[in-house]
């Protein structure tokens, strides 16, 4: 049985290492790039803490870290929270109704989410402003390894979010 | 999935993605600033950020001092050497005299332009996700600051403000496509404008692009703002790294590199106020 002080608990850690992914991606000054390839840690644990929580738990997380990182980003307003909101939302259901609680699982999800975010940002930065080569350079030098740094993130933020739950869910 | 779909939480949730649609589209579009709930987080945020990044630059200076205490013997042998170099440089003497003459002509900004008024700003976080060096400042509309509002340091111009929070906003860079600004060479008086490109950007450089044929651009030289759009006018932007001719249309394009360095910034300067402020050339502006 999980108590309400659990539950708390559960979330307070999260809510920091969010809060701790968060300073590190957007700091600026600890870089955590590879060539030019910069994980979005944010999202890999979202997207593994997702696979462990309801919808709409996972709604309202993608939609307050996606708010906290259009703070700082320079995508069109709104973009962070909505696009975090559905894919926290998609996730929670994919794993409910179709994919298996997994380690594959969440290496396909994170892939599939790094994925979508690069690709709506190349979209809206870069598809229509910038000639072919330029669009080219930005989705092989930079979006495709930013996907597959991410989601080497994904690994141990689920053997994390397990452990959490394992602890806190007996 | 069926039953998901036709419960409470999903009206909630849907509800709820309307809401933030609403207020960022309304918001967005008629008031020109960040959403509200952006807004909020922002000023929530903006102490932490400023906490972070002072204490990110403590550790970092710490660190950089240890290091280079490490180093001082190594470095007194390596002083020796540099005698020798530096007599060669008082040659150079002249030249850099006349360079500084140049600089002291521009840097002391607010002395020859009194109509420029400032707003100091911290850089408190940066989108590292964004190859054309975006960043935040811990500053917003209630220091005195607004959408379109350039951003310089003591050494050059680094971009313009894009988003305005209360507390904190965000700062396109010179490197970023989505800027177009009037631009003359200080020498020729040659006219183009400035822009980025993400193949320029990955080297930290501008495209000082639109040039005639007949120009007499040369590396070296100094690259000015031409008062036209949103940026004062005689503002420094850069000196000239390279010159290559535009394949599509047959113009002249200068890469440039900036005065500010931008990957390292931490204190900048926002001009709130100047003479002829007003007109915008920003693409996706009005």
């Amino acid at each position: 049985m999980t108590s309400r002080k659990n539950i708390f608990k559960l979330r307070l850690i999260n809510a920091l290492v969010f809060i701790v992914l968060f300073y590190i991606q957007y700091n600026g000054i600890f870089s955590i790039k590879i060539a030019q390839a910069n994980p979005l840690l944010c999202i890999a644990f979202l997207v593994t803490m997702c696979m462990f929580c309801s919808e709409l738990t996972s709604t309202i997380t993608g939609l307050v870290l996606g708010i906290f990182i259009d703070t700082v980003t320079a995508t069109p307003p709104g973009f962070n929270a909505l696009l975090l909101m559905v894919l926290g939302l998609a996730v929670s259901l994919i794993v409910k109704h179709l994919f298996n609680n997994n380690i594959f699982s969440a290496i396909a999800l994170c892939t599939m989410c790094a994925t979508i975010y690069y690709l709506l940002r190349w979209l809206l930065h870069f598809a229509f402003v910038s000639s072919v080569a330029e669009n080219l350079t930005y989705l092989l030098q930079i979006a495709l390894p930013s996907v597959l740094y991410t989601v080497v993130f994904a690994v141990p933020f689920y053997y994390f979010q397990k452990a959490l739950h394992k602890k806190f869910y007996k | 999935m069926r039953f998901f779909l036709r419960s409470r939480q999903f009206k909630i949730i849907v509800a709820v993605f309307c809401v933030v649609v609403i207020l960022t589209a309304s918001f967005g579009i008629f008031a020109k600033r960040m959403s509200p709930q952006t807004d909020i987080a922002s000023t929530i945020a903006a102490p932490f950020k400023t906490l972070f990044s002072n204490v990110s630059n403590i550790i970092i200076d710490a660190f950089d001092n240890y290091s280079s205490g490490s180093r001082l013997s190594l470095e007194n042998a390596e002083l020796k050497a540099e005698i020798d170099a530096l007599n060669k440089k008082i040659a150079d003497y002249d030249e850099l005299a006349q360079q500084n003459n140049f600089y002291k002509e521009y840097l002391g900004i607010k002395d020859t332009n009194p109509d420029f008024v400032f707003t100091d700003a911290t850089v408190i976080s940066r989108d590292t996700d964004d190859p054309f060096g975006a960043f935040t400042i811990n500053c917003g509309s209630t220091s005195g600051i607004s959408k379109y509002d350039p951003v310089i340091t003591g050494a050059g111009l680094v971009g313009y403000i894009t988003d305005v929070g209360l507390t904190s906003c965000k700062v396109t860079t010179i490197l970023s496509p989505d800027i177009t600004l009037g631009a003359l060479d200080n020498r020729t008086q040659d006219s183009g404008i400035i822009t980025g490109s993400l193949s320029f950007a990955q080297n930290g450089f501008c495209q000082f692009a639109n040039l005639s044929r007949s120009c007499s651009v040369a590396v070296g030289d100094y690259i000015v703002t031409s008062g036209e759009g949103i940026f004062p006018e005689g503002l420094l932007i850069g000196s000239v790294n390279n010159i290559g001719i535009n394949e599509k249309n047959n113009s002249i394009y200068a890469e440039v590199k900036p005065f500010a360095e931008i990957e390292e910034l931490r204190t900048v300067m926002v001009i709130t106020e100047f003479e002829g402020q007003g007109g915008i050339k920003v693409k996706g502006g009005n």
